[in-house]
């Protein structure tokens, strides 16, 4: 530890203004890795276990700091005030970069903020009752033709499950009621009770679908069959085009984070989530491992938020 | 019998002995969150939680468990006290646990706390094994509607809280609506009644409002009358309840076990609700309702059973569904996932030995916890009498560094040190606080249950009178109200009549 500091300090003396320096002397304290959601949650889980990884691989302690609330965006503003020198991490859900900012007002900008990698996504699909009679996604879109208004809940308004059960409804002319709940959770009993008819689920549902309890009718954001579940069709088999892009989970840092700080920082990241530990976690989460650097998600933010963007000025929801 | 051959494997489970040492580290550490008012349950678990990773999954959820439990136990004593509840669930304890420390009765008060909590917490853990499943399924039947209607029950009750006047109360009930809706609307994630805050998107936090309207308000109102004190302190008898007592707190203890258990299943539902259902019951059924507000042991006993069993009966529809049921169940799922645990209907199945030692864990952590605050109760009570001018300090000390720790937020000081000086001219203008922080807790679940059951009924009221327990709800509400209104107006018709009397 002394002999790295002292010659961190030779280097300062040697070259002050060139960049490597301070990489060299990057992490020398403890990183707060902020989380955009409550504690307990799979974004909480999984970031927990990405700051043990990168503990190991730093030398300095990661500490976690839940600032859920806002849907992600009090965290994402906290991000967009801090200092860009690797210190201030924010794990969260790409919607804060894409789609909150055209819902609400909020205190920050998408180029606030630089994606250092997504390593999962959310999930989505239509899910009914076991006893229900539409067993098959023809049944229930022929039966929801019949009966406009057939009630659904999702883990709260304009969430990327909500806008999927809209895309289907707008391509098959279908209108549905929807009834928002607070998480995952909360759909899932509204289910149980049989409050709703149906339910887009955003992965806590798949319990239920494996204990039988709930039935998966039909899974969206994905361009092609999920290999876990290759009976279930897509939106693309029912001759829909796909659904919403998925969002992702995503490391971010404020923008003007030094080149080598973050090249350090996504070398360091992408060694965590390839360990064995971290797969096996996403597995138990059902999460599948869907990794993407950072100048991927450079290319690939932009579409999802014009996505976001045609499909919210269409639906009338952004915010003025 | 399948039943006694599972309540055997799970206290062999239980009293392994390091399962033992993590139960009492969790209701050590739950007594002491609990005590302290600002850093509740679900803040302290989530800290925590990391630290179980290394642990089995039974270890670990048995010492979250009993932190959490451990917390309801605890927040009776600084509301008894020192008038500040610890926990949301012991505000109504305030009312006249905090009375009767005035009058010299701390230990009575805090003695059938105790007692009432463990019995009602064992009653609870014996409806968690004998009546999970049947129980579970009737509470799926809460959907929004049923929700809705029992929380306007809820707060028509609020008027039964009031000790002076009834308008005022639901005025006080009124501006805690409007404060539980500050934030993102639950339905649309837009900001509501921020004031261009960021840090007001989650709303104002229940910590520095209660310390606010009961602690600061408190000590403010205590600064204008120093000389009191003394002759308080000197009145302390005796530290145990006495036999009146007994006599006194075993209906309330036994009602309100039964209505903990019942509305801690709901989801949702949980210690708050439960525990000023059971006040209001309480000084219904008295036959010295007057007695209320000014140390009736009955007002202690009630509500402290009934939030320990439905801090109990709130497992049940995590353990049997995988559904959590509060912010604190919430943690307790995230713990049972991180160790691999897959919640749902099958667990009581698949990991028995998880199920049964955990129930059979927080039986034996009620006796801890007995044992831990019984000794600890002479210790309380001779805190009474350190002197105003040190105990002050630190009570401020104390409320302010709780209610910085929950958010690491220099507004939630702010907003406690407003809310201190609005609780103290409401009190001096005889407005209570208690309806208002009730109202202000219900309030979010209030409005999302009537926009989620008008949504499904396509704007018809009509969801509330159609469906059979939502109805039962709405006639009660009914009656208490008229129940409350009549003897007003007839009383101030009797007023009329003599006054015209008078005159003529």
């Amino acid at each position: 530890m002394k002999l790295r500091s002292i010659a961190a300090s030779i280097m300062m003396l040697v070259g002050v203004t060139t960049a490597g320096s301070v990489a060299a002397a990057y992490p020398d304290k403890p990183i707060t890795m902020l989380v955009a959601y409550a504690a307990g949650g799979t974004t909480d889980v999984t970031a927990r276990a990405l700051a043990q990884g990168l503990e190991k691989i730093l030398g300095v302690p990661v500490t976690v700091d839940n600032k859920g609330g806002g849907g992600g965006t009090v965290s994402a503003t906290l991000l967009a005030n801090a200092k860009p020198d690797g210190y201030t991490l924010l794990v969260s859900s790409t919607g804060v970069l894409s789609m909150r900012p055209l819902m609400m007002k909020v205190a920050y900008k998408p180029s606030d903020f630089i994606p250092l990698m997504q390593y999962t996504e959310y999930v989505g699909s239509l899910v009914v009752r076991k006893d229900s009679p539409l067993d098959t996604v023809e049944k229930f879109i022929e039966h929801a033709k019949k009966n406009p208004g057939m009630t659904y809940a999702s883990s709260g308004a304009n969430t990327q499950q909500q806008i999927a059960v809209e895309t289907l409804a707008k391509c098959k002319g279908l209108t549905f009621k929807h009834v928002p709940q607070k998480g995952g959770s909360g759909s899932n009993t509204q289910l149980m009770g049989g409050h709703v008819d149906f339910i887009a689920g955003s992965g806590s549902h798949l319990p239920f679908v494996e204990q039988g309890e709930f039935r998966e009718l039909l899974v969206f954001h994905r361009e092609t069959r999920d290999p876990t579940k290759p009976d279930v069709p897509i939106m693309t088999d029912i001759g829909c085009p796909p659904s919403n892009p998925a969002l992702g989970m995503v490391v971010l840092a404020p923008a003007g984070l030094p080149a080598d700080i973050q090249k350090k920082l996504e070398d360091a990241l992408k060694t965590v989530v390839e360990e064995k530990s971290f797969q096996d976690l996403l597995t138990k989460y059902n999460l599948t491992f869907d990794y993407k650097g950072s100048e991927q998600l450079m290319k690939d933010l932009p579409k999802e938020i014009d996505w976001y963007k045609n499909y919210l000025t269409e639906a009338g929801l952004v915010a003025k | 019998m399948d039943l006694i051959d599972n309540i055997v494997m799970g206290f062999s489970v239980a009293f392994q002995w390091y399962n033992l040492l993590f139960c009492f580290v969790g209701v050590l550490i739950g007594t002491l969150i609990g005590v302290l008012p600002g850093l509740g349950p679900v803040g302290t678990m989530a800290i925590l939680l990391p630290i179980t990773f290394g642990i089995s999954p039974v270890t670990a959820i048995v010492m979250l468990a009993g932190i959490y439990y451990g917390a309801q136990y605890g927040g009776s004593t600084t509301s008894i006290l020192v008038g500040i509840p610890g926990e949301a669930s012991s505000v109504v304890t305030t009312l006249d646990g905090y009375e009767m420390a005035k009058q010299g009765r701390a230990g009575p008060a805090l003695g059938i706390a105790a007692f009432g909590s463990f019995i009602a917490g064992t009653l609870g853990i014996v409806g968690l094994m004998l009546m999970s499943a049947p129980l579970v399924k009737f509470a799926l039947k809460f959907g929004p509607a049923e929700y809705f209607s029992l929380m306007v029950m809820g707060l028509v009750i609020l008027t039964f809280l009031a000790q002076k006047s009834m308008v005022k109360a639901l005025m006080m009930a009124g501006v805690g609506l409007i404060l539980g809706l500050v934030g993102l609307d639950n339905m649309t994630g837009l900001p509501r009644f921020i004031l261009g805050n960021a840090e007001l998107l989650d709303g104002i936090g229940i910590a520095p409002l209660a310390m606010g309207l009961f602690g600061i308000s408190e000590i403010l109102l205590n600064v204008e009358q120093e000389i009191k004190r003394s002759v308080l302190v000197k009145r302390v008898k005796n530290l145990l309840p006495n036999k009146e007592d007994w006599k006194q707190s075993t209906g309330p203890i036994a009602r309100g076990t039964l209505i903990g258990f019942l509305v801690g299943i709901l989801p949702g539902g949980g210690t708050v609700l439960s525990s000023f259902l059971s006040y209001a019951v309480e000084k219904r059924v008295s036959r010295h309702p007057e007695r209320f507000g000014k140390g009736a042991i009955e007002g202690v006993a009630g509500p402290e059973a009934s939030n320990n069993a439905a801090s109990q009966a709130g497992f049940i529809p995590l353990l049997s569904l995988g559904i959590p049921a509060s912010a604190v169940m919430g943690i307790l799922l995230g713990a049972l996932m991180i160790h691999g645990v897959q919640p749902g209907p099958l667990l009581m199945k698949n990991e028995p030995t998880l199920f049964w030692g955990v129930v059979a864990s927080m039986y034996i952590g009620n006796i801890m916890l007995l044992v831990l605050n019984l000794p600890l109760i002479g210790i309380w009570v001779r805190l009474l009498s350190v002197p105003y001018s040190v105990l002050f300090p630190i009570i401020l000390f104390i409320a302010l560094t709780g209610a910085y720790v929950v958010n690491n937020s220099t507004l939630d000081l702010y907003l406690m040190l407003g809310f201190g000086v609005i609780g103290y001219l409401m009190r001096k203008f005889e407005y209570e606080p208690a309806p208002l922080i009730l109202a202000y807790v219900l309030a979010p679940l209030l409005e999302i249950s009537l926009r989620q059951s008008l949504i499904i009924s396509g704007g018809d009221p009509s969801i509330f009178v159609t469906r059979p327990i939502s109805l039962f709800f709405i006639v009660v509400s009914a009656l208490l109200v008229i129940s409350a209104v009549v003897p007003a107006i007839r009383s101030r018709r009797q007023e009329i009549v003599a006054q015209a009397e008078e005159e003529v």
